[in-house]
């Protein structure tokens, strides 16, 4: 396995352990469908920051640690907390496209399905869909 | 003086600059395999315009939540290369309500995700896997938009 596919493989994990603190952020400026969106949307980045993980140590591969913390610019209210996970959702599509273009077969549909999957939740927080996402 | 081949190497990395961590990606020489993968796509996309054009033409008010998305296949098409085909609607047939013609967009988007995820594993030059990697995604989330938000 290439150097440059760890390197996409831990800029993806940088990516969802992003994802996985802004969730946590999301979720306590958000209430009712929202919140439980968010709650969701953590489980499914908590699944994918795992398999990375797992992906990573299997390649024998270093497996950072989270930051503490992420920046997220100003969340204050609902609209802001929107914006946010619209644009960690479109940025995560470019982190498994690069994900894809190091991978093969089996892993590279995964990657496809996982930006896939990111792209999708963007707009079901009202994001518009992209030619190029992210 | 740069030598000739820092200058190629500088030349070949400056367009590629957020496909610097895929560069392995590349080892594998763009094949007529990934001619035959863009010719497929081109086909596809030209019909997927086609279908848009047909559906805004025959339900006019539809049009604003359509032609962006029309738009975004125009630019999947010119990203692989390929050639619009000449717009010929005749032949299209739509249904013959707005509902049931954005439910046959529906479908015909999700197998069109579903196909340009296919066509991203068999491509072997890693601007085309990266280029179908997005369409896919972009796919998906037209199928999200003309849902309302669920897959």
């Amino acid at each position: 396995m290439s150097d440059a596919a760890i390197e996409n493989l831990t800029q993806a994990l940088n990516g969802e352990y992003a994802a996985t603190y802004a969730y946590g952020v999301i979720g306590a400026r958000t209430s009712g469908a929202d919140q439980a969106r968010a709650r969701r949307a953590l489980e499914s980045h908590r699944q994918l920051r795992d398999e990375l993980r797992f992906d990573l140590a299997a390649l024998q591969a270093p497996v950072l640690p989270p930051a503490p913390a992420y920046e997220t610019g100003p969340v204050d209210s609902p609209a802001q907390a929107k914006a946010l996970a619209i644009q960690i959702e479109q940025r995560l599509v470019r982190n498994w496209a690069a994900v894809a273009t190091t991978s093969a077969d089996a892993s590279r549909e995964r990657a496809i399905r996982n930006a896939q999957e990111c792209g999708t939740r963007a707009i079901s927080w009202g994001g518009a869909s992209q030619a190029f996402p992210g | 003086m740069p030598t000739r081949r820092q200058v190629l190497q500088a030349g070949a990395i400056a367009p590629l600059a957020t496909l610097a961590a895929c560069s392995s990606g590349g080892d594998t020489p763009v094949s007529d395999a990934d001619d035959s993968v863009r010719s497929q796509v081109t086909a596809s996309e030209n019909d997927l315009i086609k279908r848009y054009d047909a559906t805004i033409a025959a339900f006019p008010t539809l049009a604003a939540k359509l032609t962006p998305i029309r738009d975004q296949h125009n630019e999947h098409l010119a990203a692989v290369g390929g050639d619009s085909a000449p717009t010929d609607l005749k032949g299209v047939v739509i249904p013959p309500t707005a509902q049931a013609a954005l439910k046959e967009l529906v479908v015909a988007e999700r197998e069109a995700a579903r196909e340009r995820r296919a066509s991203c594993v068999q491509a072997s030059g890693s601007e085309l896997i990266w280029d179908l990697a997005l369409i896919a995604t972009s796919e998906s989330q037209h199928v999200a938009s003309l849902t309302d938000g669920s897959p």
